[in-house]
């Protein structure tokens, strides 16, 4: 057996060994299960959420998007995303910690009450995240069959089987504790190949230089419409405070301030992980791997051209570390919006044990299903996963934060912003309109804000208590 | 007078978020906006990258620093 392979044998039984070691905790309530007890410090927060965020996106996809379609493109789209950072720190997180729920809908479902954030709000989760975890799955397959010379359907495979195992059994604590591995691998990797590529291939301006020279796409932005730019940042930012995976690393926090100061320095660590990646690791691929088929491979051509097979098998564990820290915490909200969700009332009333059985069953339900849908994967896996979570950002971003700041926001305005947001951010996405790519978010987020206030105007004003209660998640 | 009015309406309305918390979003996101308006970082380029890559960059760099510094130093609600 090779060293890579062995490297990455220990490295998913570890992920699995700490499934197993929290199995017990997590089986103890729901708060356990979904939100670690609220237990989890800002150090170990700050790793997790760093992790959950940089996917096998932020490693293959971030490269092989800055390979294809231009560093300025690429870094649009990544300080978006670090920029919803402080959207989610100042706005959300301190309000949304005291309210003391598990999920976003929880939350929606209280200040809106009725069927649209009941019902729709989990199946958007649901749908988005879904493709969000096939593009993680490909991730995956792609770097074993490139670094391991594994079948990618058996990489799928094994990397599907031993994720959703650790997820089913641990809950949220395994998620936390083997993504605080996982962003700690990934942080070695990425800056370790990026210094040792300096190292051999000399300054990073130097080499910038050199490869923009080469391939001046690299470095230009005359090919991308300022609307797609704009569209890319726009989408990102709006995601971070409302996608559930970041969401509910809120509710694990111990109080409002840390889960604010952990959003702060899981966006430091992220900042550095994609510009080593960016600016260093993807002119060095251009230069010694021109003309890639899938430039998603830009990363994998590098360790397989540049480094000995120890280094190589660390690569691939840190790049199933980022996918399955990813993937993990998405399949942990999946789960969350099926099972505490939609069928959360059915199960109160149906007891413990099934309740626990559901809770370990639907995992495995959304992985596998996953898992078929990644045999056939998507070309591009930032811009793909990128597209289902605008869906997100467009239905969920203006509610939450009318929802959490804006005292006249209403049950009409609430379910109408929902509805709104998502109608018109499909009907762009996926109607054929002429318009520049990612543009459509724009849209629909100006769509769901007047939907917000045209409802909101028109039907009555929110019950007391649920005013009451919105009023003492601001005060200090 | 004009302003107290609007002040009053304003709390009316809203829930009062803290002036250094407003004060850093608008910094951050009244620089990110000037990336997308200037047409001059999109025309020029540094290191055959254009000016506009290079100021997602330093955002990129600001922002989480300027917010640990924030966060740290008595950011309210």
């Amino acid at each position: 057996m090779s060293v890579e392979a062995i490297l990455v044998g220990v490295y998913l039984a570890s992920c699995t060994g700490i499934g197993v070691y929290f199995a017990r905790r997590g089986a103890d309530s729901e708060s356990e299960y979904w939100v670690a007890g609220r237990s989890i410090g800002v150090a170990a927060n700050a790793m997790a959420i760093m992790a959950s965020l940089a996917s096998g996106g932020s490693i293959i996809g971030v490269m092989g998007l800055a390979y294809k379609s231009g560093i300025p493109f690429t870094l649009a789209l990544f300080a978006g995303a670090i920029l919803g950072f402080p959207l989610a720190a100042v706005l959300v997180a301190a309000p949304l910690r005291r309210f003391e729920s598990i999920t976003i809908s929880d939350f929606l479902t209280f200040r809106y009450p009725g069927a649209v954030a009941r019902w729709c709000v989990p199946l958007f989760i649901l749908f988005s995240f879904t493709v969000y975890i096939v593009a993680q799955m490909k991730a995956a397959g792609i770097t074993a069959q490139v670094l391991l010379g594994m079948e990618y359907k058996t990489a799928v495979t094994a990397s599907t089987l031993v994720f959703v195992a650790y997820v089913s059994l641990g809950g949220m604590l395994a998620v936390t504790w083997t993504d605080v591995v996982q962003g700690t691998l990934m942080l070695l990797v990425v800056l370790g190949t990026a210094a040792a590529l300096t190292y051999d291939q000399g300054a990073p301006l130097a080499v910038l230089d050199r490869a923009t020279e080469a391939a001046p796409k690299l470095g230009e932005m005359t090919q991308t419409p300022i609307a797609s730019l704009l569209g890319i940042f726009t989408l990102w930012a709006a995601a971070i405070p409302v996608i559930p995976h970041i969401v509910m690393r809120v509710f694990t926090a111990k109080d409002a301030e840390g889960a604010r100061v952990s959003l702060n320095l899981a966006m430091i660590l992220y900042s550095i992980l994609i510009l080593a990646a960016v600016l260093i690791i993807v002119p060095v691929g251009i230069l010694l791997h021109p003309g890639l088929q899938d430039a998603d491979q830009v990363f994998l051509k590098v360790m397989q051209g540049q480094f000995p097979p120890f280094v190589r098998g660390l690569g691939i564990a840190a790049v199933l570390a980022a996918v399955m820290s990813t993937t993990d915490a998405l399949l942990l909200a999946c789960s969350a919006a099926v099972t505490h969700d939609l069928l959360g009332p059915f199960l109160a009333r149906k007891g413990e044990r099934v309740r626990r059985l559901t809770t370990a069953a639907v995992p495995w339900a959304i992985g596998l299903f996953a898992m078929a849908c990644a045999y056939h994967p998507p070309k591009l896996i930032t811009t793909f996963y990128s597209s289902a979570i605008g869906l997100l950002s467009a239905s969920l971003f203006v509610p939450l934060l009318a929802g959490l700041w804006w005292k006249k926001a209403n049950r009409i305005g609430g379910s109408a912003s929902i509805l709104v947001g998502a109608v018109v951010y499909l009907a762009l996405e996926l109607g054929g309109f002429a318009i520049p790519k990612f543009s459509p978010v724009l849209f629909a987020l100006a769509a769901s804000a007047g939907a917000m206030a045209l409802g909101s105007a028109l039907g009555k004003p929110p019950a007391p208590e649920i005013s009451l209660r919105i009023e003492r998640l601001h005060a200090n | 007078m004009a302003g107290a009015v609007e002040g009053e309406v304003g709390r009316l309305m809203f829930y009062r978020l803290g002036g250094k918390d407003a004060a850093f979003l608008l910094v951050v996101f009244g620089l990110s906006a000037v990336g997308f308006v200037l047409p001059q970082l999109r025309a020029r380029a540094w290191h055959g990258v254009s000016w506009f890559g290079w100021w997602m960059a330093a955002l990129m760099v600001a922002g989480p620093l300027v917010g640990y510094l924030h966060m740290r130093t008595g950011a309210r609600r």
